[in-house]
């Protein structure tokens, strides 16, 4: 919340410079609307009021509450008019301070009730489905989605459009009315909904509420480790655990993605065959933004705890630093392999029973023009191998802030994070709506000319890092010589594949091949890897 | 009034720390903390809460490592070598942090993989003793049961050395008595050494047969618990005159009467208090052992006054 304020008022302030010097008016509405976006979704996510047990992660409604002599009704009430209040007092001052210095007078009315009723209802699944965390994570999920989707249907310029394509013939502003009016009574149903349950939980009226029932012991996600028999070495154990943790969450992220990509236009029909190519674009992207994201959550010693610290029944174990930080990167590895496999069958199960082949007839004739067919299928080898070693660098190419346990590190990855996939959307946003020269490396010439140089001035400074680090690492006795060879061979498989598949789709652009080259070593972690086993030593004995 | 070190070598210890200091932000949570702990021994340290035992716990499994001086733990340094240490190492946390989603099976099962020890029957065994149901979460068991599983989980490999942080907190009595049940049976294999925090006295006194007290982050007393306790006596005395004010008597920790009786605390060799009081002259109406918590009171108000006036 801190931070969003001090966002909200340096943002301000530069809206208010901008709007002083009339430069750059543009450029700042775009500002903006991300900084608005940003600052809005931490509040909507900072407002659940939860209070976690110690270890399990996120947690339900602050049960110490329930001894006070307050009734559930008002229990339940203050917090969610609290982050009602909060969330859409952030929205109206972003408005004040950002966008009307500008000259923008975006609604305000639509979008406080959309707010009211989305923080309600994510409130709601928090502290209802407490004690079921998997179902908890998959309605979040989907909650999450539908509240970052579905406001642009509120949009007159879609709304109009929409309701005529669905043969509505009345008013489209009196339907609308009539869905804010639907809008301003979703936050007391999901009131309602979440009193219910927290009552339950109070009183332990429920097999909700308390100790899961039977039939939680058949729940299909046990079957994973169910089995009786010892663990064949404590690297198999750790794996175990790294993956009932963390591990399926990727796959599990992006079988959701998928899906919901998939089903809406295999069931729109009409037209499918302009979104052919977004739906490829938008499952194939999937997994490398979705792991740039659950890397964040993996970097921590526990995904589901904000505790940064190791447990000191993890700690305890007699193991060293480098056998969990190899843990992490073997579930990631995993969890990337699996959410890639995912994508690829579905995809082509999509392509094959909606999608429309003609409309990929340019990139086929593309590829016919540019790759000979030894090539398209090197290409076609080589492209999801690079996609799994991408997706497994962006889920592990935080662990040595995560594992390190200094929380401002940890802050500043993730707000890093935040940075550059808002950038990245935006990026590609704006690309949609500008000409394409627009965007060519030519347009940033004294840049790109100097890139090359740059790169290469980073590598040596990596390379000479990787030496220091993972000789300290060595020192330590943290990570075995085999070892560290092995993950050396790994990183070079890594950077070859990546450099081969860049080398081969620009195999007609030697100067961006050149490039893709040098950025395929750059991008592989190397020295991060052997920070990563140094800063859970340090973690671990708290120096 | 520190207890110089008794007379275990560190070359026998199982467990050295030498002058380990250690700060969390401007307090001090150990000052050059030195005790060994012999092989075989039942080690008892006790303190108030927040004096210090939980943190000196951790040097010795290296989960902090000293700001100066030197752990070794078989001789060997936790922080550097923590395979050598903790997979010889039992460990019982004060806070109970079992991974709460793990089944009992799960988590005994996951354990065993990390001790090429583990005795499995020994852990069914153990677990049918404590009826800890297998297929049960931990975060749904009790505090009682998730401080049998997690001493079940300690004890499976039958570690050379036991470190129980306050194994009995918040526990009642039936289970209490089950915990320091396991403990002595544990004791009773051969050469093993147990390390147990906490401020209960009477199950220190009850299981332990060398302890060291700590007080903001000092050990001010340390040593074979028959020794401290031989070495404490409470007396009874009588005086001819009334005494407008406590008389002034050596090695006195406690004092309390008027008039001609007191009944005092005192620290030292029995022969030579029984001496010194008849020196002041008083008459010894009764002489008696105290109980290691009278000592422990006493200390640490002794302890407490020489905080607010060090020339006490």
């Amino acid at each position: 919340m801190i931070a969003g304020a001090i966002l909200l008022l340096l943002g301000g302030a530069l809206m208010h410079w901008m709007a002083a010097t009339g430069s750059g008016r543009e450029h700042g509405a775009t500002v903006a609307y991300a900084l608005t976006a940003l600052i809005v979704t931490a509040a909507v996510g900072s407002v659940h009021f939860t209070e976690g047990p110690t270890r399990g992660g996120l947690g339900g409604f602050p049960s110490r509450l329930y001894q006070l002599p307050i009734s559930t009704c008002c229990l339940v009430a203050v917090p969610l008019v609290c982050g009602a209040l909060t969330v859409v007092g952030t929205y109206l001052s972003c408005v004040l301070m950002l966008l009307q210095p500008l000259g923008r007078r975006p609604p305000l009315l639509w979008p406080s009730l959309y707010l009211v009723a989305g923080v309600s209802f994510l409130q709601s699944m928090v502290w209802s489905l407490a004690f079921r965390p998997r179902l908890r994570l998959l309605c979040l999920g989907i909650g999450v989605a539908l509240l970052a989707s579905v406001w642009m249907f509120f949009l007159p310029d879609i709304y109009v459009g929409t309701l005529s394509d669905w043969g509505f013939v009345g008013d489209p502003e009196r339907f609308m009315t009539g869905m804010q009016v639907g809008l301003a009574f979703a936050g007391p149903a999901a009131f309602g909904f979440c009193w219910n349950r927290v009552r339950a939980q109070r009183h332990r009226r429920s097999p909700w509420s308390g100790r899961l029932g039977p039939l939680d012991r058949k729940r299909p996600g046990r079957l994973i480790g169910a089995g009786k028999q010892p663990f064949a070495s404590a690297a198999r154990a750790l794996l175990w655990h790294e993956f009932r943790r963390t591990g399926w969450v990727l796959p599990g992220a992006v079988a959701v993605l998928l899906l919901m990509t998939a089903i809406p236009t295999a069931l729109g029909g009409d037209g499918r065959g302009q979104v052919t190519a977004g739906v490829m674009v938008a499952m194939f992207m999937a997994p490398l933004v979705l792991a740039k994201i659950v890397g964040c959550g993996l970097a921590k010693p526990d995904f589901w705890s904000d505790n940064l610290r190791m447990s000191s029944f993890q700690a305890a174990l007699p193991l060293t630093a480098g056998s969990w930080v190899r843990s992490k990167w073997v579930s990631a590895l995993w969890s990337s392999v699996i959410a890639w496999s995912l994508t690829l069958v579905v995809a082509v199960g999509w392509l094959v029973w909606f999608g429309d082949f003609a409309s990929l007839d340019d990139w086929r004739i593309e590829l016919g023009v540019y790759y000979a067919w030894r090539d398209q299928v090197l290409l076609m080898v080589l492209a999801p191998c690079a996609g799994i070693l991408l997706s497994w660098r962006f889920l592990v190419s935080e662990l040595h802030t995560g594992l390190s346990g200094v929380t401002w590190l940890r802050r500043l990855a993730d707000g890093t994070t935040a940075v550059v996939l808002t950038a990245f959307f935006a990026f590609v946003l704006r690309g949609g709506d500008s000409d394409p020269g627009g965007l060519g490396v030519h347009s940033l010439p004294p840049l790109m000319e100097r890139l090359p140089l740059w790169m290469a001035v980073a590598l040596v400074l990596k390379m000479i890092a990787a030496v220091v680090a993972w000789d300290r690492v060595r020192a330590t006795g943290m990570f075995g010589m085999a070892s560290i060879l092995a993950y050396w061979v790994w990183w070079l498989i890594g950077v070859g594949v990546l450099a081969a598949t860049g080398f081969l789709l620009f195999q007609n652009l030697v100067w961006v091949r050149s490039l893709v080259c040098l950025a395929a070593l750059l991008v592989f972690p190397l020295v991060r890897s052997a920070f990563a086993i140094l800063a859970l030593s340090h973690n671990r004995s708290h120096r | 009034m520190t207890t110089p070190c008794p007379s275990t070598s560190s070359s026998d210890a199982v467990i050295s720390v030498a002058g380990v200091s250690r700060h969390f932000g401007g307090r001090r949570a150990l000052d050059q903390v030195t005790l060994h702990v012999p092989r075989g021994a039942v080690f008892g340290l006790v303190g108030e809460n927040g004096a210090g035992k939980t943190t000196l716990i951790q040097h010795i499994l290296g989960l902090l490592a000293p700001e100066s001086g030197t752990v070794r733990v078989f001789g060997r340094d936790p922080v550097a070598d923590p395979i050598g240490v903790l997979g010889r190492t039992g460990y019982l946390s004060e806070r109970r942090d079992l991974p709460g989603w793990m089944r009992i099976d799960e988590l005994l099962r996951y354990t065993r993989a990390f001790y090429p020890r583990w005795d499995g029957e020994y852990a069914e065994s153990l677990r049918q003793r404590f009826a800890l149901p297998s297929s049960q979460k931990v975060q749904t068991l009790s505090q009682g049961q998730q401080a049998k599983a997690g001493l079940i989980v300690a004890l499976a490999f039958r570690p050379e050395l036991l470190l129980l942080d306050e194994p009995s907190s918040g526990l009642d009595p039936v289970v209490r008595r089950e915990i320091l049940e396991a403990i002595i049976r544990t004791v009773a294999e051969d050469r093993r050494t147990v390390f147990f925090s906490s401020h209960l006295l009477d199950e220190i006194e009850r299981v332990c047969d060398h302890i060291a007290m700590i007080r903001a982050g000092r050990i001010v007393l340390f040593g074979r618990l028959d020794d401290i306790k031989q070495g404490h006596r409470r007396l009874h005395l009588h005086f001819d005159e009334p005494c407008q004010a406590p008389p002034a008597l050596e090695a006195l920790l406690t004092l309390e009467g008027a008039g001609r009786d007191w009944t005092g605390l005192f620290r030292g060799d029995p022969m030579r208090l029984l001496a010194m009081a008849r020196a002041a002259g008083a008459t010894v109406v009764a002489e008696e052992v105290p109980s290691l918590d009278e000592v422990f009171v006493a200390q640490t108000l002794v302890d407490a006054r020489r905080g607010a006036d060090p020339h006490v």
